[in-house]
Order: C-alpha cells, then sequence, then structure tokens
C-alpha cells in the first residue's frame, strides 16, 4: 500500500489543462495544411506528388481535401513556390464533409461548433465521439484510446 | 535438409526468380516438412507454390518453389507440419489452389466474391451444457474489428476458434504495379502501430534489389532509434493494458501516459507519434542534430524512471501476478509446432529474434538481446516485454550518446528485374516477412506481406484451451496481435 502511495507522489499530476491552455506540440509536427494562392499555371507538382489524391490543381488554384490528406508533407516539399505549408495547426475537424475541403479561398481555419442548435441545447456539455473501426491501420484506433489516458482525460468532458 | 533444393540468401537478399529450384511436388513437401525453418511466405507465381522459411539454425533465408499441379490439388503439408496451416487456407482462398487433407480449410479474409466475413462453420461442442459464446467482430471498446468463438461449458473454454478479415484493405494488390509515390504510405498503413519495422523491411527490400545502394550509418542509427521507440510505446502501452484488464489502476494509468511520452519522443524527430515518413529509402525522412538528440535522451531516461516506478508495483503485487501465472499457457512444443514468432515464442522459451537470428541495419553491430521466458503463459508474456524494455532503452541511449556522424546515403535507385527479394524485420510483435517478385522492367509483379500475427493468431487460440473465458481479455492482451496487420 505505502509503495503504491509513493508511486502516486512520484507520478504527480499529469492531466493537461486543455483547453484552457493549447497543447505543447513538437516543433516538427505536421498540422493542417495551409494554402495559398498559386498562379503558377504550368505547374501541378503538389497534386502529381500526392500519395492519396487530395490535392486537385485547376483554374481557380490548389484545391486541398483534408478528408484524404495524411500530412505527409510531399507536397510541401515538392512546392518551389512555398505555396502549400502544413502549420502546427492540430484543429482540422470539420461537422460536415465539404468542410475538409481547403483552397487559398477558404476562410482563415476557426474552431467550428456544433451547428444545430437543438443538439447543442440539450447536449452541449457532453462530448460524444463515434469511431469507426473498419478498414484502418489501428493507428487512430490507439490514439483514440489515448484520450483516456490521465494526461488527455477526455472523460472530463462528459 | 537438403541446401541444393533451395536459393539461399541472405537478409535482406535478392536473386534472380529463374535461381529459385522448381522441385516435383514430392520433393518440395518432402523438403518443407523436414526443413529446419519457420515458414515465411507460402504463394504463387508464374505457374509455381513458392516457399519461403526463415532459418532456424542461421542467419539465412531459404527459397523453394514446385510447378502448381494441372488439377490445382496437392496434399496438404498442415498435418504433418502445423505451421503451414494458415498459410495454406490463404493459398487456397487466394489461388483456389486445394491442399488436400488440410484438417481446416476454411477463409481467412473472407475476400471470395461471395463471402461473408464471420459467415462460416464453426467448430462446435455438443452436449446439455455447452454453450457458445460469440465475441466481436465490433468490440466493447475503440479496438479493430474481429470474432472470437468459444465453446465453453460453464466458465471453461474447450476450444477458440478465431475468424478474421474485417480489417481486410486490399494491400498486397496496391502494391503491385509499384513502387510508385503511393507505396511507403501504404507500408505504412499496413500495421499502424508498426509503421517503422514495416517501413524498414520494405526499404530493404528495395536495397535487396539495387546492389550499387549504401545507407549511412547515421540513417541506421536513426533508424534503429526509431524501431526501439515504437517497441518501448507497445510494449507500455501493453503492460498497461494487462493491469487494467486485471483493474491494477495504478500501472494502468502511469503506463498510459508514459507511452505518450514515449511517441511524443517519436514526434520530436519526425513530427507524429507513430513515426510516418521517418524511415525511408533515402535513409532517414528526418535529421537529428546534437542538441534534438539530448533532449530526446533526457526525456527518455525520465519516462524510463517513470516506467519503472509502475511496473515494480505490477510485478510485486500478489493479486495482479496471481491472475498472470499459469494463465493462457502455450507450451514451447506448440509453440515451436505452430511457427509461433516474436514475443509469442520468446514467452515460450524460443529464442527467436530476427534482430539477432538475422540481423540487419544497425543490428549488424550491435542490437537489444533476445529476452525469453520459459512458461508461455501471460506472466512469461508480461516478463519478456518488461525485458525488452529494459534492453530497448540502453540500445537507445548508447545510440543516441555515440551517433555516427552525418553523411550521404546513396538510396537505392533501380530494382533488379524478374527478380526475387525477401525482406525479415522484427517488428515489435515478431516476424515481418515481405517478398517480391519483379518483372522485366523492375515492377512488383507480386507483393507478399506477412505480418507476425499471422503466425500468432492460432497461439491465442491455443492459449484459451483449458483456460476461464474471464481471462480472455488479458490472454489476448497478452498477446495483441494485429487485426489489420494479417488482413492486409
Amino acid at each position: 500500500m505505502l509503495k503504491i502511495l509513493k508511486a502516486r507522489l512520484l507520478q504527480g499530476h499529469r492531466t493537461g489543462s486543455f483547453p484552457d491552455t493549447a497543447p505543447t506540440l513538437p516543433d516538427r509536427f505536421a498540422g493542417l495544411p495551409e494554402v495559398q494562392s498559386c498562379t503558377e499555371k504550368d505547374c501541378a507538382a503538389c497534386a502529381e506528388i500526392c500519395p492519396t489524391g487530395a490535392i486537385l490543381k485547376g483554374e481557380s488554384g490548389v484545391v486541398l481535401d483534408m478528408g484524404k490528406c495524411i500530412f505527409c508533407r510531399k507536397c510541401e516539399n515538392a512546392c518551389s513556390a512555398g505555396k502549400i505549408k502544413l502549420t502546427g495547426n492540430h484543429d482540422t475537424a470539420s461537422f460536415t464533409r465539404e468542410g475538409l475541403v481547403r483552397a487559398a479561398s477558404s476562410p482563415a481555419y476557426e474552431y467550428e461548433l456544433q451547428p444545430n442548435d437543438v443538439i447543442k441545447s440539450l447536449c452541449g456539455t457532453s462530448l460524444k465521439i463515434r469511431q469507426i473501426s473498419a478498414g484502418g491501420c489501428a493507428a487512430c484506433e490507439l490514439d483514440f484510446n489515448v484520450l483516456n489516458t490521465l494526461a488527455w482525460d477526455m472523460g472530463r468532458f462528459g | 535438409m537438403n541446401m541444393e533444393k533451395f536459393l539461399i540468401l541472405k537478409n535482406p537478399g535478392a536473386a534472380p526468380f529463374s535461381a529459385v529450384p522448381s522441385l516435383a511436388m514430392d520433393d518440395f513437401r518432402a523438403e518443407l516438412i523436414a526443413c529446419k525453418g519457420t515458414a515465411a511466405a507460402f504463394f504463387e507465381h508464374a505457374g509455381r507454390l513458392v516457399a519461403i522459411l526463415s532459418s532456424n539454425t542461421d542467419d539465412k533465408i531459404f527459397v523453394t518453389s514446385t510447378p502448381v499441379p494441372e488439377d490445382r490439388r496437392y496434399t496438404a503439408l498442415t498435418p504433418d507440419r502445423p505451421m503451414f496451416h494458415w498459410f495454406e487456407r490463404e493459398l487456397h482462398e487466394q489461388t483456389g489452389i486445394v491442399p488436400e487433407g488440410h484438417p481446416w480449410l476454411k477463409p481467412i479474409r473472407f475476400t471470395a466474391e461471395d463471402a461473408k466475413p464471420g459467415v462460416t462453420d464453426y467448430f462446435t461442442m455438443q452436449g446439455c451444457a455447452a454453450h457458445e459464446v460469440a465475441v466481436g467482430p465490433v468490440h466493447a471498446g475503440v479496438i479493430e474489428p474481429g470474432h472470437f468463438r468459444f465453446q465453453c461449458m460453464g466458465e471453461d473454454v474447450y476450444s477458440l476458434e478465431i475468424s478474421l478479415g474485417y480489417q481486410h484493405r486490399g494491400i498486397e494488390k496496391m502494391l503491385t504495379g509499384g513502387p510508385d509515390n503511393r507505396t511507403l504510405p501504404v507500408v505504412e498503413a499496413i500495421a499502424g502501430d508498426s509503421s517503422t519495422a514495416y517501413a524498414g523491411t520494405y526499404c530493404r527490400l528495395l536495397e535487396a534489389l539495387d546492389s550499387d545502394c549504401r545507407i549511412s550509418d547515421r540513417a541506421e542509427a536513426i533508424r534503429a532509434i526509431a524501431w526501439e521507440l515504437e517497441r518501448i510505446a507497445n510494449h507500455i502501452g501493453d503492460l498497461g493494458a494487462l493491469a487494467g484488464d486485471v483493474a491494477y489502476l495504478p500501472t494502468a494509468s502511469y503506463c498510459g501516459r508514459i507511452r505518450g511520452d514515449v511517441l511524443n519522443t517519436t514526434a520530436m524527430i519526425c513530427g507524429n507519434r507513430f513515426g510516418r515518413g521517418l524511415v525511408t529509402p533515402e535513409g532517414a525522412g528526418y535529421t537529428l542534430d546534437d542538441a534534438r538528440a539530448a533532449e530526446m535522451l533526457k526525456k527518455l531516461k525520465q519516462t524510463e524512471k517513470d516506467l519503472n516506478s509502475a511496473l515494480d508495483l505490477l510485478f510485486d503485487s500478489p493479486s495482479v501476478l496471481d491472475r498472470f501465472e499459469n494463465t493462457g499457457t502455450v507450451s514451447r512444443e506448440t509453440a515451436t509446432d505452430l511457427g509461433l514468432v516474436g514475443m509469442a515464442a520468446r514467452a515460450c522459451g524460443i529464442p527467436c529474434d530476427t534482430r539477432n537470428t538475422h540481423p540487419y541495419g544497425w543490428y549488424k553491430k550491435s542490437a537489444p538481446a533476445t529476452v525469453t521466458f520459459p512458461d508461455g503463459d501471460v506472466a512469461a508474456r508480461a516478463a519478456v516485454r518488461r525485458g525488452e524494455l529494459a534492453e530497448s532503452y540502453q540500445f537507445i541511449y548508447r545510440l543516441l550518446e555515440n551517433l555516427p556522424p552525418e553523411s550521404a546515403s546513396t538510396a537505392p535507385q533501380k530494382r533488379m528485374a524478374d527478380a526475387i527479394a525477401v525482406s525479415l524485420g522484427e517488428g515489435w510483435r515478431g516476424m515481418i516477412c515481405m517478398a517480391a517478385v519483379t518483372d522485366n522492367a523492375g515492377n512488383f509483379a507480386r507483393f507478399k506481406s506477412v505480418d507476425p500475427s499471422f503466425h500468432n493468431w492460432q497461439g491465442l487460440a491455443m492459449a484459451l484451451r483449458g483456460e476461464q473465458i474471464s481471462n480472455f481479455p488479458i490472454c489476448n492482451k497478452s498477446f495483441n496481435l494485429s487485426y489489420c496487420g494479417h488482413d492486409l
């Protein structure tokens, strides 16, 4: 018993203060890519190198589908004009599929709140996430379970 | 074992496909039944049945083949050599070739046109007190889907049958025709908790196909650090999960956090916790400057200290040990017969560890020692993890403190045409085997990926025999096998 208490003192309080403070992310963290308007008409290096086809280069410029992006940085490395850069922004979720598509003209990323007022009023203080495990690589499942660990303690959010 | 009947390769190795001996079926069967090796891959290509073995006695890989019989039937190997069990089922499912006399010729991935995952005959028991328990594919937790069918009398499990395939994505088909810009990300996603081990195994396949390439010592060191960090993170997670499953919450909570700290150490090098983009054909995808290495060293030492505090509690607790010891026991004989690999085998006393038996990359210079425990129970599988954690930490410290100087690598640029290439790697679960046959342009005409779980799921099934069903969670977690790595 005493050993357990001693260990508890050693391990300390580790729960992060998110969302009151932003989480500390590594300096090389690969987050939301920022797309600037691209005027290189004959270049589609980003679209060609993207392994998942997340990037389309068309008349209106570069369009990036975050629903397909795997944050591999190949586009960032391929663009000689520096028009795509992965930022440190970890907020990439959207309530709509369309909301995952980013272009230079997309509004600056803002954290979305529940758009449905009824749901917001009934369940606004309770977080529910449904994870569908079907045909993935299991990494999402692992990091999802990390949310239950004490550093993140998802249970705090109802 | 007649060495002339095999093409002998190093790890990794490549040779013209025409150099693979083509034996008569009787000879092929006799050699495989008598072989002193572990089945590594088994597939049909260009009208031949190709068998790849990893040697149990030295660091070699053996490849042999036989022409596929006209009627596409042959006498199964499994009754005489059970380690081929899953391989022959896969062959039948992928090609329709019938291994006659196979004791349990059922789908493993349910990829046939009309197949529905999980819908098949199951071994059943009859009797008024006998009952059947079905678990999954949807599980009580955020984990991958898989189906477990127990035959029980009261609490006692007489048989467990495992039916998978829910995570089948068509990996081998996706990789055929490559390599292209999608190949490495797909390989990294075969089993997301083993991304760096898979990436490394694949990169070495490319290296075997281009004899002019040379990966620098610096890059090899970074790769080895990535692999051991991956191992450490997974082992910490598993020990925490085992603690959770016996309701020993202190260790469960601490390990949950500490594992995250280790993953964040990987992210210090490459920006993501699973090491994506860190191991590449060019060597390493990111540099590791001295300041970063020093910071990593400091963080890792702290995590090891915290970890030991958490693990001492677990392994000293009589109530925990009472749950772990003599639970889910797999005998050494069964493990050998089934061809179990990796940790599950080492926990039965079998000293198989590709880092030491078939060394590659930095492991040719030095590797963490092989850790074995003889008892084959949950306690042994937990103890192997604990032993490997200590070894891996020391290994990483030695590397971080003595990184070789920066130097350029010559990445693989071309690929031998009409060749067979084989690469073995030790993922944290055990031996990964990748084999590819190239076409006349050097592209992959056939790609075979074999996860350590492919060998080991049957080990879990055996562990449950005679066990209480309430011990299934710790048995399952003590193996912690990959569904997606198996299902491809």
